[in-house]
C-alpha cells in the first residue's frame, strides 16, 4: 500500500539500550566458537558487541526511560500526547496491551489512544505510518514506542541468532506540522515460517515439551519457545525486496537518490546492509551500518538506534532528506521518504535511570 | 571478476586455502556464514540464484560454473 501524508513531522527520537555491553570475544565459550569461526564472524558478519538489558528489565522499561528523558528535556507536555503506539514482540504481559500500562506509568491523559502492535524489524515504519495516520486525522502529537528485549524469545545458547541481537527501547514523537511523507508497506505471509517462535500461541500452545532446548539441524540450541531464523531465506528476501522498495519510494516521491542524505535501514546484519547499499548504487556513508556492529540487531528500534547512536549531531543541526526501510519477521517490509529538521535526538542512553 | 579472483574471494571468506577441485562436503568452513557470503558474491556478479541450489553444490568448480567462470 502506498500513501502520501501531508502532515506529520518527526520532532524527537530517544533510545535507551540495555546497560550491559557484551563483546563477541567474551561469548566464545558460551556459543562454542573456536578461534577460527570467531575470526570469521568478526570479519565477515562484523560482529563486535551488543548491549543487553539486565535481568528483570522489560522492553517497556527501556521505552519508559526514553520517554521520561524526552518529557524532562524537550518542550512537550504529557497532556499534549494524543496517542501511544507500542511496537514490540516482548510485551509485559500476554494481555493487556503494554501501551495502556505505559500510559499510566508516563502519566499521560486517559484520553490517550494506547495499543500494542506485534511487529519486529518492519515495526519502525509501520509504527510511524500509524502515527502519521492519526496525525492526518487530527491528532496533535503521537508517541511511538519501539523495541525488544530479546531474552524473552531468543535461546540463551542459540549461536545462530542470539549473538546478533541487542536490547533497545526507543520513543519517536510525531507532531502535527505540514510535511510530506511517502510511505510504502508490504506483507507476505507465505514466508512466516522463516522467522518464527513456533510455540506459545493458539496454533501450538505451551506444554511440557515446548521449552526443551535441543541441538537443531542448523547448529543452534533452542526450544520451540525460542526464535528460529532461516538465515538464507531472510537474506534472500531482504536483498531482493528492499532495493526494489527503495527504488519505488524514490520514484513515488519523485526524488533522485543523490538528493537523499541518508538511507536508514533496519540493522539486520552487515552482509544484508552491504548488499542493499551496493544494489542501490550509493556510497557506504549514505547507508549507516555501524549500529549492528556496536549495539546488535535492535529489531523495531534499530532505525531509531542509528539516529541516536550515530547521527545525533546531524539530525539536531541540519535539514535532511531521509529514506527509512524496515524488513523482517512476517514477512513484512516497508519504507518511507521524509524530511527531518533540527529534531531532538540525544546520544543513546545506556540502561534505565533510577531517578 | 575472473576465476582466480572468485577463488581468492571465496578463500578469503572461508579463511582457508581452496582451489577449484576442493570438495565443499569435506570443507569444515562450508557453513551458513559461508553460504551468506557466497550469495553476496553472486549478487555482486549479478548471478540469480535460488537458495535451494546451494545444497546441490559439491565442489568449488560447481560454484564457478554457476558464476559462469568455469
Amino acid at each position: 500500500m502506498k500513501t502520501i501524508f501531508t502532515k506529520g513531522k518527526i520532532k524527537a527520537v530517544v533510545t535507551t539500550v540495555g546497560e550491559n555491553e557484551i563483546l563477541i570475544d567474551d561469548e566464545m565459550e558460551k556459543f562454542g566458537y573456536d578461534e577460527k569461526s570467531l575470526k570469521r564472524l568478526k570479519k565477515s558478519a562484523k560482529l563486535h558487541s551488543r548491549y543487553i538489558a539486565k535481568e528483570g528489565i522489560c522492553t517497556s522499561d527501556l521505552c519508559v526511560n526514553s520517554a521520561e528523558y524526552l518529557f524532562n528535556n524537550y518542550d512537550i507536555k504529557r497532556e499534549d500526547i494524543d496517542g501511544l503506539i507500542f511496537v514490540t514482540q516482548s510485551p509485559d504481559y500476554k494481555m493487556p496491551s503494554t501501551a495502556i500500562i505505559m500510559q499510566d506509568r508516563l502519566k499521560l491523559p486517559i484520553t490517550t489512544i494506547a495499543f500494542d502492535v506485534n511487529l519486529g524489524c518492519s515495526g519502525f515504519v509501520y509504527g510511524l505510518y500509524m502515527a502519521h495516520s492519526f496525525i492526518n486525522s487530527g491528532a496533535k502529537n503521537i508517541l511511538v514506542a519501539l523495541g525488544d528485549v530479546n531474552r524473552y524469545f531468543c535461546g540463551e545458547e542459540d549461536k545462530i541468532i542470539t549473538p546478533l541481537m541487542g536490547d533497545a527501547g526507543s520513543v519517536v514523537l510525531i507532531s502535527n506540522e505540514e510535511n510530506k511523507s511517502y510511505f510504502s508497506l508490504y506483507s507476505d505471509g507465505s514466508g512466516y515460517e522463516h522467522l518464527i517462535v513456533p510455540a506459545g500461541g493458539c496454533r501450538n500452545s505451551l506444554n511440557e515439551n515446548t521449552n526443551k532446548a535441543t541441538l537443531r539441524e542448523d547448529g543452534g540450541i533452542r526450544s520451540d519457545e525460542n526464535l528460529y531464523m532461516n538465515g538464507r531465506e531472510i537474506f534472500n528476501f531482504a536483498i531482493k525486496r528492499v532495493p526494489l522498495l527503495i527504488e519505488e519510494i524514490l520514484d513515488f516521491s519523485n526524488t533522485d537518490k543523490e538528493n537523499i542524505d541518508y538511507f536508514l535501514l533496519h540493522q539486520a546484519n552487515a552482509y544484508i546492509l552491504q548488499n542493499i547499499q551496493r544494489k542501490l548504487g550509493v556510497t557506504p556513508d549514505k547507508v549507516p551500518s555501524k549500529s549492528v556492529e556496536i549495539y546488535g540487531n535492535q529489531n523495531s528500534a534499530s532505525i531509531s538506534g542509528i539516529i541516536n547512536g550515530f547521527l545525533n549531531e546531524e539530525v539536531q543541526n541540519q535539514k535532511l532528506e531521509i529514506v527509512c526501510a524496515g524488513f523482517g519477521i512476517g514477512l513484512s517490509w516497508g519504507g518511507f521518504k521524509t524530511t527531518i529538521e533540527n529534531i531532538f535526538a540525544p546520544k543513546i542512553l545506556k540502561g534505565v535511570s533510577n531517578d | 571478476m575472473t576465476k582466480e579472483e572468485f577463488i581468492e574471494k571465496l578463500s578469503d571468506l572461508l579463511d582457508t586455502e581452496i582451489d577449484e577441485n576442493t570438495s565443499l562436503e569435506e570443507l569444515e568452513e562450508w557453513d551458513s556464514l559461508a553460504m551468506l557470503g557466497l550469495l553476496s558474491i553472486y549478487d555482486e556478479l549479478q548471478v540469480e540464484i535460488d537458495i535451494d541450489e546451494m545444497d546441490d553444490f559439491k565442489n568449488v568448480n560447481d560454484l564457478l560454473k554457476k558464476a559462469n567462470l568455469a
